[in-house]
């Protein structure tokens, strides 16, 4: 009996020795595979946390700050009527390597930037999902429309120099071109489709394998122009169970955990206080008022008497552990510039008064409310948030939908007081304002001409402490009218092994950065 | 014989249209659409125009008869079309996590057999004694405790090196290591085992008390002989059908089981897919998985036969 107890333990320790991945290997787990792995249609944080390991765009988010910086442009110049760009790239890039795709050039010039960009340019979902990177480009509606075969607004310098030309300034140019990755045309040409599943780009790792709902494997690229990086590689493991996950990183299958089982954060954080690492995130959570429907259409009193019903900190440093963080300010994130304006405090004699005034004394009057979320999240705030109104007399019906039915659902009249989040990619004002709160696209249907005319008038700002001051003031605006009640902001929260270093996390997130400065001991 | 399967598989013909009719309207009721589904709250950033086109691309905003019709002829002809987020043939979903889901499958299914039916025998053999008791208790366990909670006590024991020992990896599929394969076989297989074993030892005390048994005994057989060469025939064939259920529920893949061993399966595949609304992958799968159970049913009447040949096909 001990005898085949200890051979079966000798056979197991040969087993994990045989499999155990080689050292210099960032296990890395995610929660869902990506969809694919397309350059021009990723619209998802799966896909982009593997493309932004092997492909890269003209400019780039740092790691650190999340301020655009040059990636395979060397530096640019930008006119002083901020509608030129001219971008000098770098040179000795060389395109990856891999099995069935061979070139004439295997450095990456300005004529395939043309072609790697203007490939976003289409109505055809099928290529590309995203024209809006290029569409401050002058002449691209022309191109899209197809009533013309060259973009007016690109032009080829030669072979280093390319130069964009805009129909208006816009400060966000630099950083929607950050996605806009520029692919070696003779990849599609050898690989067809398949592409789409087996990236090759300019970036600091190859794509090795994908095994659906598996691995997915990443080797260094050692001919990366910034030197081949530090990590032999990087295994992407489809953790789908936080528990399970949990149990792998404690075990040392995993090197990192970026999901933890609910209701254990405080516990996980003491346990492994060495190996915790919190920093703020670019993601805002709200619950919306449907502006357009009674009882929240032209009451504002009603919408701010929630507001100061809410106890946020409750809500979030105590039932949920420290989440995140409080939403006491405005609609930005905190870090974001002009996120610094008057939120509505918790005061629910403040709340009383604002509901009388807005004709519904001790709640009398007003129909109960039915507050919609959807069921990924979880049931805690919003149990509390239900109790918190009670108190004040409002009435609220929870109703949980599944997720897919959730986010075509929340748009409709019907829904009046619903969850929603939003993630900026970028520390910029207009990230979350131009997406919700301009010409009615949030699914509160909120629109206030004052604040479009700001927020156009922002964009064309190019000085960014001019343009600051005119979101500042969009915001107040905003939360003047308290479309929302502003919940929490996003914490970026992981486990990280002590031996693995320079692991860098910009405010949008893990998905972010590339793994190239990562090093494991 | 021969006759008797034809005739079944003519009779699975309008069943599965039958399937196949009911998953598309399921499918198409279903609230919600495919691109918003995978974007969550970020949809706001796609251009609603963009949005559109994608869905007409589709073919999602033309009527339901449209739908329909155009997803039977192409299944008809065997093509079960792509999906609609994934680049992928959904044929190749399945080719790619049918074997995963089979290897899972077989183990589990071998552990529940190897276990179950000498249970079930032995507490009948020696009903009410302690061995009984210990078994049928064990068994009741087996049954109530769910398969998840089985496998978090299963890797919290045998995974870690903190609480128990670390035999097994916690999950994975480990490219196929027939060493990741135990722990969610042995989980899965004990779960399965437990009704095995109470169905059969509840078969077999019925044969027990029957006539042609007591002869037996009245021979002066010895036990054993009376329970495997006369009752267990009897006795096996309600085993054999739960046996086929459990078969039938184990080929649209152990969702749970799948999703705590990070195991490649079919069933999470499906359960992804209702959740981004991938319809082409829900049907194909669902089909699928609606064939393979109408094929195995049929390969279980078979074998009622061969296990007592008394039993004809009419």
């Amino acid at each position: 009996m001990r005898l085949r107890r200890i051979s079966l333990m000798a056979l197991s320790a040969l087993i994990i020795w045989g499999s155990a991945a080689a050292a210099g290997t960032l296990n890395y787990p995610v929660d869902a595979d990506p969809e694919h792995l397309d350059a021009w249609r990723s619209t998802t944080t799966a896909t982009r946390r593997v493309l932004v390991n092997v492909y890269e765009g003209l400019t780039t988010f740092a790691g650190d700050s999340g301020e655009v910086i040059p990636a395979l442009a060397e530096s640019w110049d930008i006119s002083a009527d901020g509608l030129t760009y001219t971008f000098h790239l770098r040179h000795g890039v060389n395109f990856q390597e891999a099995e069935g795709v061979t070139y004439a050039d295997r450095e990456m010039k300005a004529d395939d930037v043309e072609w790697s960009l203007l490939r976003y340019l289409t109505e055809d979902t099928a290529i590309s999902e995203h024209p809006e990177y290029l569409q401050a480009l002058s002449g691209s509606a022309a191109f899209l429309a197809g009533e013309t075969d060259t973009v007016a607004g690109f032009k080829v310098v030669d072979d280093y120099t390319v130069e964009m030309t805009l129909d208006a300034p816009n400060h966000r140019f630099l950083a929607d071109l950050v996605n806009a990755y520029v692919v070696p045309r003779e990849a599609l040409d050898a690989l067809g489709s398949s592409l789409s599943n087996k990236p090759v780009g300019t970036g600091p790792f190859l794509f090795e394998r994908w095994t659906r709902d598996d691995q997915l494997v990443l080797k260094a690229n050692p001919d990366y122009w910034e030197g081949a990086p530090s990590l032999d590689g990087v295994v992407f493991y489809n953790v789908p169970d936080a528990t399970t996950g949990m149990l792998q990183y404690r075990q040392g299958e995993l090197d990192l955990l970026l999901a933890f089982p609910e209701g254990q954060l405080e516990s996980i954080k003491q346990e492994y206080s060495a190996d915790y690492h919190e920093a703020a995130g670019l993601n805002v959570r709200y619950w919306g008022f449907k502006m357009t429907e009674p009882p929240f259409k032209d009451n504002v009193k009603l919408r701010q008497a929630f507001n100061y019903a809410v106890d946020r900190d409750l809500i979030w440093n105590v039932l949920m552990e420290g989440a995140r963080v409080p939403g006491d300010l405005g609609v930005l994130p905190p870090d974001m510039p002009a996120a610094n304006v008057a939120g509505y405090p918790y005061d629910p004699e403040l709340a009383k008064a604002a509901l009388a005034e807005a004709g519904y004394p001790g709640g009398v009057g007003l129909e109960p409310i039915t507050l919609y979320y959807f069921a990924s999240d979880s049931d805690a705030p919003h149990v509390a948030l239900q109790d918190m109104l009670a108190q004040i007399g409002v009435s609220i019906i929870l109703q949980k939908e599944d997720n897919s039915t959730y986010w075509t659902h929340v748009g409709e009249p019907d829904v009046t007081f619903f969850l929603s989040g939003w993630s900026a990619d970028f520390a910029d004002p207009s990230e979350v304002l131009d997406f919700l709160f301009a010409h009615g696209r949030d699914d509160t249907k909120y629109d206030n001409l004052e604040v479009d005319a700001l927020l156009d008038q922002a964009r064309a700002t190019s000085d960014p402490d001019a343009r600051n001051a005119i979101y500042l003031k969009a915001h107040e605006l905003i939360m003047a009218d308290a479309p929302w009640i502003v919940s929490g902001y996003s914490k970026i929260s992981y486990l990280l092994k002590p031996n693995i270093t320079d692991f860098q996390v910009s405010a949008a997130g893990t998905y972010r950065t590339p793994l190239k400065y990562v090093k494991k001991q | 014989m021969f006759q008797y399967v034809l005739r079944r598989a003519l009779w699975a013909i309008p069943t599965l249209l039958g399937v196949f009719t009911i998953i598309f309207l399921l499918t198409y009721l279903m609230p919600g659409d495919p691109v918003r589904a995978v974007m969550g709250e970020q949809y706001k950033r796609a251009d609603p125009a963009t949005i559109e086109r994608v869905r007409t691309s589709l073919g999602l905003n033309d009527p339901w008869y449209t739908q329909y019709g155009r997803f039977l002829l192409r299944t008809a002809t065997g093509d079960l079309g792509k999906s609609y987020v994934l680049d992928e043939q959904v044929i190749d979903i399945i080719g790619y996590r049918f074997p995963r889901t089979l290897q899972l499958m077989s183990a589990a299914l071998l552990v529940a057999i190897l276990i179950g039916i000498p249970s079930g025998i032995l507490a009948a053999r020696y009903q009410y004694s302690w061995i009984d008791h210990t078994l049928m208790l064990v068994a009741l366990l087996g049954v109530a405790m769910p398969v998840f909670w089985q496998a978090v006590l299963a890797k919290i024991f045998l995974t870690q090196d903190t609480y128990g020992v670390a035999l097994f990896p916690v999950a994975g599929y480990g490219g196929g290591n027939i060493y990741y394969l135990i722990l969610p076989s042995l989980v899965l297989g004990t779960h399965l085992s437990a009704t095995i074993a109470r169905v059969m030892r509840s078969s077999l005390l019925e044969e027990r008390r029957k006539d042609y048994s007591r002869t037996a005994r009245a021979k002066g057989f010895t036990e054993s002989s009376v329970i495997f060469k006369h009752e267990l025939r009897n006795a096996l064939i309600p085993v054999v059908t739960i046996i086929g259920l459990d078969v039938g529920y184990l080929l649209g893949g152990s969702v749970v089981t799948e999703t705590v061993f990070n195991w490649p399966g079919l069933g999470r595949a499906v359960v992804t897919a209702i959740s981004r609304r991938d319809a082409p992958v829900i049907i194909g799968t669902l089909v699928f998985g609606a064939l393979l159970f109408v094929a195995v049913n049929i390969v279980i009447d078979i074998l009622y036969g061969i296990i007592n040949p008394q039993i004809r096909y009419a």
